[in-house]
């Protein structure tokens, strides 16, 4: 299952890109060249949906992957499939997690899962007259948000109870066997404490990275269903209030685009904000990916723009040095990325992303 | 105050009807004015001896606590049993946790604080402008250069407490010597301080050590002693690997609910196994010294150590886990020949070398004639190639001769005076910490009773047991027959799971 991930990850990236970048994808860095790569690639399901991976443990995994033969890493860090990973790729018929849509909510469906499994554990605790329990969630934010939820609800807990019993209960039927069950032992109640990923793995012979990336699916499963009909999940529809598409640019980078905005030069802002060329050139192509307004003409004229998308397209790459080189050298690496930035972005308007 | 007063009180605020041993005559004392010292065993309720003051006061009652994971576990005990105004002051907090927490800093009446907090220099402005009525060292042994957890930090808590207009001191500890007693009292320069000492030995456990050639006899030997015994069982490792291999090893071949816990985990994990074993969804948890914590399970049987600790006070404290219900219990040390060597290896990663001081000492002196500050802690203790607590111990040294103060030098550091000053205290404490394991090596290795030389040191008169003592005294682990956990093992759909995680009937496995 997460194998799979993985070898799609490579597959689209088609050689491109380091583990390191795959990495950042999965953990979901911020940072214009991530953000970027996700877009570039089509992989923006992906990005951030395992924020806890950690670096040997992705890197373990693709050892074993190579091991099997079903990838080979070409000079010393490019990770590419081999005809033995693409048949795996065609065969797959496991759970394939159509629900994932990481850039859009990878934040807001950690809260939306924090508050989940803090709430279910409230009301079945206090539903029994135990209102001393320690919190799974330690999140102050997140405390003061289920403690309001309990408090609109106290009159009958019972019902809510009943009521988030058989929400859970229609989502995971429509889900896989071994998605319902993980996710069914996970939770927390008053009598029952849930089992740590550890648990989960012994108990129903998984790694531990596929009982991480099933339960992350189910709760984008779960999220974009109360999302869609929150008519018929009343309960979990309490714990997605608030939670709304965010931009994701970062506030350093809003700075620096707010300077832009003003007519100051990328000179004049390296200057004043005392950072490298280079930074600000990354918030220039971070505010192209995300925000649909930014005009990037006084950059970069509308016909080169042109002629860069073109050539990559033509040439099926999305790195930047075969791209200079077919141009011969006539425009910089900040002007390659920040082309196909704002094209990535034109082709995401129209779609949720435009306003991620 | 009056007897009944304080009863009254203790009912109201904590909902039990008496005191346990020792909590009242504290209590008065703290009531009184009195500077008061505490050694209690633990799990007889120390931190009650300032809770319940610290409702009762109508100032502030600061805690400083050495262990972030204690304390943080103790506020949200006390929040979940409806005390509210209280809060933990740690570096682990968010940016904007602190600010609210330092905003309103008259609000609590309870204030946990690590001894570092209380050096930086924002908290210690924004406590001058609070009113504080009792100041508590918990684990006051730290403040002792013969107690073995000796913290740096500590030593500076006689400024604090006069910085703080003075207020009543109290310093608890569950181990301490009469020498580290002494010593407490004279760190923190409170003379008058009245001593409550109590008795820590526990009648109900019966003592065994056991030496095998192999560390995987002492697997074995687990398996044989768990397939006898269903009761909650701890069993102590110092290293995280073989905690999680035995569990692993135990999972296949012991017919109960074996979990690993160790500092290295998730934090959800680790809460949710803390829980599972709280609520006896877990027979036997492998674990290393970062779990127990705060944790009050009165029913566990049994405790093992696959590794023995660095010292016998923290021996005393592990194995006085075991049964807090009164009930009978037992300890069991697994050794091999081998096994000092681990314990020395801990202490050579907390105490500097010889020519680590030189070499500091160079670098220190090149950043005076720089005139910069020095790194960050972690950054310069990577630069020198030296633990954490290697160059916490360190740094304390330099700031004690007033070369350093927080990232600044004060002084050229390059006097050889010093130098040797330095080395000279820390081949003290390497001895200190070799006796240390030299004691509680001899303690295994000795063939008189074990209770008695084990608590020795510790108390004039170590008390009768109410069972067998150990085994010089004629224990024997195979006639140990705890039957208490009732395991069936039912296997479910994840429908039945979801009905019993809401309540609405079902049955659940663990």
């Amino acid at each position: 299952m997460f194998n799979w991930i993985l070898l799609t990850c490579v597959h689209q990236l088609k050689g491109e890109r380091t583990i390191s970048g795959i990495f950042n994808l999965l953990t979901g860095k911020r940072s214009s060249q991530t953000m970027q790569d996700a877009r570039g690639y089509r992989l923006d399901q992906f990005f951030g949906i395992y924020s806890h991976l950690g670096r040997e443990q992705l890197e373990h995994r693709c050892v074993q992957l190579k091991q099997k033969d079903l990838i080979i890493v070409v000079n010393h860090a490019f990770p590419v499939l081999t005809e033995k990973g693409k048949e795996y790729l065609a065969r797959y018929d496991g759970p394939e997690f159509k629900s994932f849509d990481g850039m859009k909510s990878h934040r807001m469906v950690e809260e939306f899962q924090r508050r989940v499994s803090l709430l279910i554990q409230t009301w079945t605790n206090i539903g029994r007259g135990n209102n001393g329990f320690i919190p799974l969630v330690d999140h102050p934010k997140t405390q003061r948000m289920v403690k309001q939820i309990y408090l609109s609800t106290k009159k009958d807990t019972s019902k809510w109870i009943h009521s988030i019993h058989n929400e859970v209960h229609t989502l995971l039927s429509k889900l896989s066997p071994v998605e319902a069950e993980l996710f069914a032992y996970r939770l927390t109640g008053a009598e029952v404490i849930g089992m740590t990923r550890e648990q989960l793995k012994e108990k129903f012979s998984l790694t531990v990275e596929d009982v991480d990336i099933c339960l992350q699916h189910t709760y984008y499963h779960i999220f974009q269903e109360v999302k869609k009909n929150p008519g018929d999940y009343p309960a979990l529809t309490l714990c997605v209030s608030g939670l709304d598409a965010q931009k994701l640019i970062t506030d350093s980078a809003k700075r620096t685009y707010r300077y832009i905005e003003q007519g100051m030069t990328i000179e004049t802002i390296t200057r004043k904000r005392r950072l490298k060329e280079s930074t600000i050139q990354d918030h220039i192509v971070e505010a192209a990916l995300v925000l649909p307004q930014f005009s990037i003409d006084q950059f970069l004229s509308s016909e080169d723009q042109q002629t860069i998308v073109s050539t990559a397209d033509r040439l099926k790459t999305q790195r930047l040095r075969h791209i200079n080189q077919e141009l011969e050298g006539r425009f910089s690496y900040f002007e390659i990325r920040l082309a196909l930035a704002k094209h990535q972005m034109n082709v995401e308007k129209g779609n949720p992303y435009a306003n991620a | 105050m009056q007897t009944h007063d304080l009863t009254r009180h203790l009912k109201e605020n904590f909902g039990f009807s008496e005191f346990r041993d020792g909590q009242e005559a504290i209590i008065k004392d703290i009531m009184d004015g009195r500077d008061v010292l505490g050694i209690l065993p633990t799990g007889t309720g120390k931190s009650l001896c300032y809770q319940l003051p610290s409702i009762l006061l109508s100032g502030v009652t600061i805690v400083v606590s050495p262990l972030i994971s204690l304390m943080v576990d103790q506020v949200k005990q006390l929040r979940a049993s409806g005390f509210k105004s209280v809060t933990a002051l740690n570096s682990f907090m968010d940016r904007e946790e602190r600010l609210a927490a330092m905003k309103n800093l008259n609000k609590f009446s309870l204030i946990y604080l690590s001894p570092e907090m209380l050096q930086n220099d924002w908290v210690k402005q924004s406590l001058h402008s609070i009113k504080v009525d009792l100041f508590v060292i918990d684990e006051a042994h730290c403040i002792s250069q013969w107690g073995d957890e000796f913290r740096t930090d500590y030593l500076k808590l006689d400024q604090v407490i006069k910085d703080l207009n003075r207020p009543p001191v109290l310093a608890l500890s569950a181990t301490a010597t009469p020498e580290v007693q002494k010593d407490i009292i004279a760190k923190l320069d409170c003379p008058d301080m009245k001593p409550h000492v109590y008795p820590m030995d526990r009648k109900n456990i019966s003592f065994a050590v056991e030496q095998f050639p192999d560390p995987e006899d002492k697997i074995t030997r687990i398996v044989d002693v768990l397939k006898q015994n269903f009761a909650p069982t701890m069993i102590y490792f110092s290293s995280r690997q073989w905690a999680e291999k035995v569990a692993f090893a135990l999972q296949d071949q012991v017919q109960q609910r074996v979990a690993f816990y160790h500092g290295g985990m998730e934090q959800t994990d680790r809460v949710l196994v803390q829980q599972q074993f709280m609520n006896d969804q877990l027979d036997v948890i492998c674990c290393t010294s970062a779990f127990g914590m705060g944790v009050d399970k009165p029913n566990i049987r049994l405790v093992i150590h696959f590794h023995f600790p660095p010292q016998l006070e923290s021996f005393i404290q592990e194995v006085g886990r075991a049964g807090r219900d009164g009930e009978p219990c037992a300890s069991l040390v697994l050794f091999t020949p081998k096994d000092h060597y681990l314990p020395q290896m801990l202490i050579q990663s907390e105490l500097p070398e010889e020519t680590d001081v030189s070499k500091v000492s160079r670098a220190l002196r090149s950043y005076w004639k720089d005139g910069t500050n020095l790194p960050e802690d972690s950054a310069f203790s990577a630069e020198m190639e030296l633990s954490e607590s290697q160059w916490s111990f360190m740094k304390f040294q330099y700031e004690k001769y007033g070369i350093v103060e927080g990232r600044a030098l004060i002084m050229d550091p390059s006097s050889a005076e010093i130098q040797q000053e330095i080395v000279r205290f820390m081949k003290e404490r390497w001895t200190y910490k070799q006796n240390k394991l030299t004691e509680i090596l001899q303690w295994i290795h000795q063939s008189g009773c074990r209770r008695e030389s084990l608590y020795r040191s510790f108390q004039e008169h170590v008390r009768e047991p109410s069972v067998v003592c150990c085994d010089a005294c004629g224990f024997k682990v195979e006639e140990l027959c705890f039957k208490e956990n009732q395991v069936s093992y039912i296997s479910q759909s994840w429908e039945d799971r979801l009905k019993a995680v809401f309540g609405q009937g079902g049955s659940y496995d663990a």
